[in-house]
């Protein structure tokens, strides 16, 4: 009787490791599923557009640009390629960013746009450049992105101590962080008056959220800031795991939680101020890229970071596409597209959480 | 070598920003190892307070002496590697399987990180499910649980770094019969272990019946500090939860308390 039940047991447990190692493959292959998405969806993106080229066109500018004719090649590689890969890293920053934000605010209606962190790095973008504040020996798109990075953590140090003083309700944070967006509207609202044409067009440009002015500069330097900080993102994710199961859990653990939310924010301003800083406010990827990746993979951040990361690269670059094609003739500011994916999600979430509580 | 590791706190004060002295001035006797100590108290007596203070969660003054050291004075570190706390309220929300909050519970540890590598940690988690005969929960969304298995994976949690001194802040308060002596069977096994254990017990009866000492916490101070049927007596329960009660014996020796009729006023 008593061996029967080892028995027992013991097939039981060998079922639920092998349960268990099932799942962490799904996990896999469902990121390495998505990624390869991406990389069809960013050909897709740069095969589209207004001037018509052959696929066979694209295809022999990438890949043997010296035979093909100029024209193509400025196409392709002046313009459709920084669109295309300003979509995927825009993704991929803002993604990540909202996953973090999640995670440490407590909260799965945290992102850099819903927030307000994207629109205090755009009022901190469209003031250095109306300012016109120059360093010396620095380009002009670092100083704009820096200055964003600023009010992007500023917001972000804003919205923590409002998350630690009302000790974190959900919707309370959220209300709070649509303040923020108002009030920084506003200020980008009252910027518009005081600006010169130029300046103007430039923030305009911001806050409608476009990939349309991506060059390989902002490409190289909003990689870079990607390069830099995912690693320590990724770092940080078995303390974020645990993090989910209670603040008082991580604490217990060990995890000096404060300077590791710090961190955190730090991270998310950088992610979050560079993009805007080079596309504007492309609102609602930080939201759903986090989202879809958690339904798909669940929050065991190794796995829920990564599907983040790849998963707003492709909803980014599926955006890109639909810009390009909703209306014919037309370039959509993408922001408008992912809008109008993200508010859905939003609303969804929203419900969802009022069913809960 | 006798009373080495035995823990006992003394003048202790603990309370929130703006809510000082929750804890006041508490001392205990030793809490041995292998012995589980109840600690009871009415609502707000500051039970879940004085839990948090010890694993330093919330700032204390005053000594918490183990091994003649003062473990408020340990670098947070060492501190956590000695101490698991087991959180009154679960979060909810959480995409997590079983097994993955275990596994994490074990490698978010900075300690625990460097020393354990993960498969070593995955068989951990699993032995645990096993001796928690909760093997069947292995791969469940942490989500789709009741309350009740939410409670025992959240004990899990917090025994799985296999603490020299194990803190539960109500782990059965939402169990079924079956689980309730479940869990305290299998707390009274890792007592056995030589672990201290601490743990908030609402119901007296569960105190009367498993506790080997009682702690009953009274305006944040010790009000008595002794085996649980010296420390549940009528006077006691009369003035600290303002309830008339009888305190009988049953057939198998057990002490129970059956709380008197009450007049209607
Ligand atoms: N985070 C907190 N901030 C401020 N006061 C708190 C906090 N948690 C508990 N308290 C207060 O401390 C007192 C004791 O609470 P607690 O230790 O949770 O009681 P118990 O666990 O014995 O029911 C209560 O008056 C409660 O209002
Ligand atoms: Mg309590």
């Amino acid at each position: 009787m008593s061996i029967q039940r080892t028995d027992n047991q013991k097939a039981e447990r060998k079922l639920a490791e092998q349960r268990y190692d099932h799942l962490q493959k799904k996990r896999l292959l469902i990121i390495a599923a998505i990624t390869i998405s991406c990389f069809i969806s960013f050909c897709f993106d740069i095969v589209t557009g207004p001037s018509s080229l052959s696929v066979k066109d694209v295809f022999t500018a990438l890949f043997h640009s010296s035979s093909t004719d100029t024209a193509i090649d400025v196409i392709v590689w002046k313009v459709r390629m920084p669109y295309a890969l300003m979509a995927l890293l825009t993704g991929m920053a803002l993604s990540v960013a909202g996953a973090e934000m999640q995670t440490i605010l407590n909260n799965p209606l945290a992102s850099p746009f819903t927030l307000g962190v994207s629109a205090s790095a755009t009022f901190g973008a469209a003031l250095a450049i109306v300012l016109g504040i120059t360093l010396p020996g620095i380009s002009a798109n670092w100083v704009v992105s820096l200055n964003a990075f600023l009010f992007a953590f500023g917001s972000v140090l804003l919205l923590q101590a409002f998350a630690r003083w009302k000790n974190s309700g959900v919707g309370s944070l959220v209300l709070f962080g649509i303040a923020l967006v108002f009030t920084f509207n506003a200020l980008v609202a009252l910027i518009h008056y005081i600006a010169t044409p130029e300046a103007l067009q430039q923030v305009v440009f911001w806050s409608m959220g476009s990939l349309a002015r991506a060059n390989w500069e902002k490409i190289q330097m909003l990689a870079l800031v990607i390069v830099l900080v995912v690693p320590f993102t990724m770092a940080s994710s078995w303390k974020m795991t645990a993090l989910r199961l209670g603040e008082e859990r991580a604490a217990g653990l060990g995890i000096r939680v404060n300077r590791f939310r710090f961190m955190s924010l730090l991270r998310i301003s950088l992610l979050a101020a560079t993009s805007v800083a080079f596309v504007g406010t492309i609102g609602f990827i930080g939201l759903v890229g986090p989202h879809i990746a958690r339904m798909l993979v669940g929050e065991d951040h190794r796995y829920w970071f990564p599907a983040s990361l790849v998963t707003g690269a492709l909803v980014m670059s599926l955006a890109s596409i639909a810009s390009k094609l909703l209306v014919p003739g037309t370039l959509l500011p993408v922001g408008i597209v992912t809008a109008l994916i993200g508010v859905p999600v939003f609303v969804y979430l929203i419900m969802r959480k009022d069913r809960q509580s | 070598m006798k009373g080495q590791r035995e823990v006992y706190i003394k003048q202790l004060t603990a309370g929130y920003p703006g809510k000082p002295g929750i804890i006041r001035q508490l001392t205990t006797r030793p809490l041995q190892p292998g012995m589980i100590t109840a600690l009871a108290g009415p609502n707000a007596a500051g039970k879940s307070t004085l839990l948090k203070s010890i694993t330093g969660l919330i700032p204390a003054h005053g000594e918490i002496i183990m091994d003649q050291k003062n473990i408020l004075a340990f670098p947070v570190l060492k501190r956590a590697k000695l101490i698991s706390y087991m959180p009154q309220y679960l979060p909810f929300d959480i995409s997590l399987s079983v097994v993955e909050s275990l596994v994490a519970s074990l490698k978010a540890s900075p300690l625990d990180q460097i020393s354990t590598k993960l498969p070593e940690v995955k068989k951990r988690a699993f032995d645990l499910l096993e001796e928690m005969d909760i093997m069947h929960l292995a791969t469940e969304p942490i989500n789709n649980l009741s309350g009740g298995q939410r409670q025992l994976v959240s004990l899990a949690q917090a025994i799985i770094r296999e603490p020299e001194i194990l803190l539960l802040d109500e782990p059965t308060s939402a169990l079924d019969l079956h689980y309730q002596v479940a869990v305290m069977k299998w707390v009274k096994q890792y007592a056995r272990r030589g672990k201290i254990i601490l743990i908030v017990l609402h119901d007296i009866n569960m105190a009367l019946r498993w506790a080997d000492e009682a702690i009953l916490l009274h305006n944040g101070k010790v009000y008595r500090h002794d085996k649980p049927g010296a420390v549940f007596t009528k006077e006691a329960i009369r003035e600290v939860y303002h309830v008339d009660a009888d305190i009988e014996s049953t057939g198998s020796g057990h002490l129970q308390v059956i709380v008197k009729d009450q007049p209607f006023d």
